[in-house]
């Protein structure tokens, strides 16, 4: 432990390892795909991916020396609603992108209900709102909805698209005078042009206040139960809580958890044990069976559990002396801390 | 190329109080002023009345076609472009389209001088004022090419004084604010190798017998393929990394 460097993470990496595999060989697609058990999981055939709405594989993409997406691998059966969480430059804006085919992947495959991403949206199977964009000006809501519907091949109308977009009283706004929230309310619209069947969001309730958040929502869940597929990044996690049937986590740009949100909630160390512990080594806690990873502040500890039941037997008989012991409950705030922090202890033993 | 899309674009141009300044406002303004001083002055076989309302139709149309610029890295700084990519119009036709959208929102600025002119006692033909106008239209596409172009170099921040130095520069060259039959010997040698210098030449031939000639139309449609490739290599490196 002495001789670790800054830049690498000394602690130790089996810390998290067999607990994420447990949740990540729960392979949701699978149970809406055609039953194929001899065909391995990373080998693509044109005849499965077509039953999957989102199918990615190995992708990667650097930057310069910077590695945003690194062997991301990911599926998404129709109709499914999957939150792709993660702290910033988790790589998550740039898998969208290689997922709408607005940026090249350097490597990997990605395929839209067995398209390529172009071919996907040249048959109107997409939609998306995408981070960082506004809208032209000059030009008023419903003039802008009904160049960009003349674009598509079936669309929708207009007054349709606002309409469930619950943005109608917009249309003869200039989008110059829209707040922040609307303006995205109305790329909302925009995606709902080809009435498509993927709809893909990038931290779209972003500059949203918290009414308009709720009827963002709230229109979101009438596609999602028209049994639409929705993908869409965010860093709320309150939101990937409510509104996901399955989150997937990602940190360094690959998926680090993946499945409901009670599991990854379950997974942010399900619990956590505090106690005080006079002369408490962090690498000797974490190595106790269900301990995910150990903070010490002085005697104080904090253990992160997978699971606390074993963890806090194993404590008890390796630390006889343990006092003061509580055990609480985690949240998808936990959950997340423990799964994308590259360094989940802070404390004196570790960092020197 | 889809038709809603130029017109909506063509629309947006026209409501843009920048616009109005720079393709109406200015080079309407200037010519009544230079007219003035000129009064009916002969100028290189043909009136100076006649030779200025061209320089400043020019003067105004260089100005709009490379304002297309301006839109088009607004359009990325925005990340319209991004948005546009998710619908089935395909990133060539975006560009046709901007290509296009330059080009009609000269006519305007063209028409405008043109009718201007026309009120000061600017007197031609129907058919000089035919030719003259086609031959100005003609000679205005390496413009509008390179408006596109000039979209994909600078930035929405940069435009307006990168496009104003271009228009200036240009001008000056393809004699607006000299005469060509006045410019010193080394201006019309850099002159010649200008689009703009030829642009003059060829918007002014109906009346003062002037030739385009091989040279002069080389000059024109060599820019015109410099300033495309430019925007398809550059239009490519931004698709990529957009």
């Amino acid at each position: 432990m002495s001789s670790a460097t800054p830049d690498v993470p000394h602690y130790p990496d089996r810390c998290w390892p067999e607990n994420l595999d447990s949740v990540r060989r729960t392979d949701h697609t699978t149970d809406h795909l055609p039953a194929d058990p001899a065909e391995p999981r990373d080998v693509g055939a044109a005849t499965r991916s077509a039953g999957t709405a989102v199918r990615l594989r190995s992708l990667r993409r650097t930057y310069g020396p910077v590695v945003a997406v690194d062997g991301l691998d990911l599926d998404i059966a129709p109709g499914e609603t999957v939150a792709l969480l993660g702290p910033n430059g988790a790589g998550k804006s740039t898998t969208i992108d290689m997922l709408l085919g607005l940026t090249r992947p350097d490597a990997g495959e990605v395929r839209l209900f067995g398209r390529t991403p172009a071919e996907a949206i040249t048959e109107g199977l997409v939609g998306a709102i995408l981070q960082a964009t506004s809208l032209p000006t000059d030009v008023t809501v419903t003039e802008l909805l009904e160049m960009v519907a003349s674009l598509h091949h079936e669309p929708m109308s207009a007054a349709e698209a606002m309409h469930r977009a619950g943005i109608s009283d917009l249309g003869r706004r200039r989008t110059s005078r829209l707040s922040g929230g609307q303006q995205k309310r109305v790329c909302f619209a925009m995606a709902l042009l080809p009435d498509p069947e993927l709809l893909v969001l990038d931290e779209p309730t972003a500059g949203m206040d918290v009414e308009s958040r709720r009827a963002f929502w709230q229109a979101m869940r009438e596609q999602t139960q028209a049994g639409k597929t929705v993908l869409f990044a965010t860093h709320y996690l309150a939101e990937a809580d409510d509104y996901a049937d399955r989150i997937v986590l990602v940190r360094s740009g690959a998926v680090v958890a993946d499945g409901p949100a009670t599991e990854i909630r379950a997974m942010g160390g399900g619990r956590t044990i505090r106690a005080t512990l006079p002369g408490a080594v962090p690498e000797r806690l974490c190595a106790l069976p269900g301990v995910l990873s150990a903070e010490t502040h002085g005697q104080a500890v904090v253990l992160r559990c997978s699971d606390s039941d074993t963890a806090l037997r194993a404590l008890l008989a390796a630390e006889p002396v343990a006092r003061d012991i509580e055990v609480s409950g985690a949240d998808m705030e936990d959950a997340f801390l423990a799964l994308t922090t590259d360094i989940p202890t802070i404390g004196e033993e570790v960092t020197r | 190329m889809s038709i809603q899309f130029l017109f909506l674009e063509i629309r947006r141009t026209l409501r843009s109080l920048r616009y109005l300044m720079f393709a109406v406002v200015f080079p309407v303004g200037l010519f009544l002023l230079f007219a003035a001083l000129y009064k009916d002055e002969a100028l290189m076989g043909t009136t100076a009345k006649a030779y200025l309302m061209i320089s400043m139709a020019m003067f105004g149309t260089m100005g709009t076609t490379m304002a297309t610029g301006a839109r088009v890295a607004m359009d990325r700084q925005i990340g319209w472009n991004r948005l546009l990519r998710l619908t089935p119009l395909r990133p060539r036709w975006y560009v046709a389209t901007r290509f296009v959208n330059s080009l009609a929102t000269a006519v305007p600025s063209l028409l405008l001088v043109f009718v201007a002119g026309r009120l000061l006692g600017v007197r031609m033909s129907g058919s000089e004022w035919t030719r003259v106008s086609l031959y100005f239209t003609l000679a205005l596409v390496p413009f509008a090419v390179l408006g596109v172009a000039l979209g994909y170099l600078i930035t929405a921040d940069s435009a307006p004084m990168v496009n104003g130095a271009s228009q200036m520069v240009l001008s000056l060259f393809g004699g607006v604010w000299v005469p060509v039959s006045q410019m010193p010997h080394v201006m019309l040698t850099v002159g010649r190798a200008l689009p703009s210098f030829w642009l003059g030449v060829a918007a002014r031939s109906p009346l003062t017998g002037e030739r385009l000639g091989f040279n002069g139309l080389a000059i024109l449609v060599g820019w015109t393929a410099v300033f495309a490739l430019f925007a398809a290599r550059r239009y490519r490196h931004d698709a990529a990394r957009a």
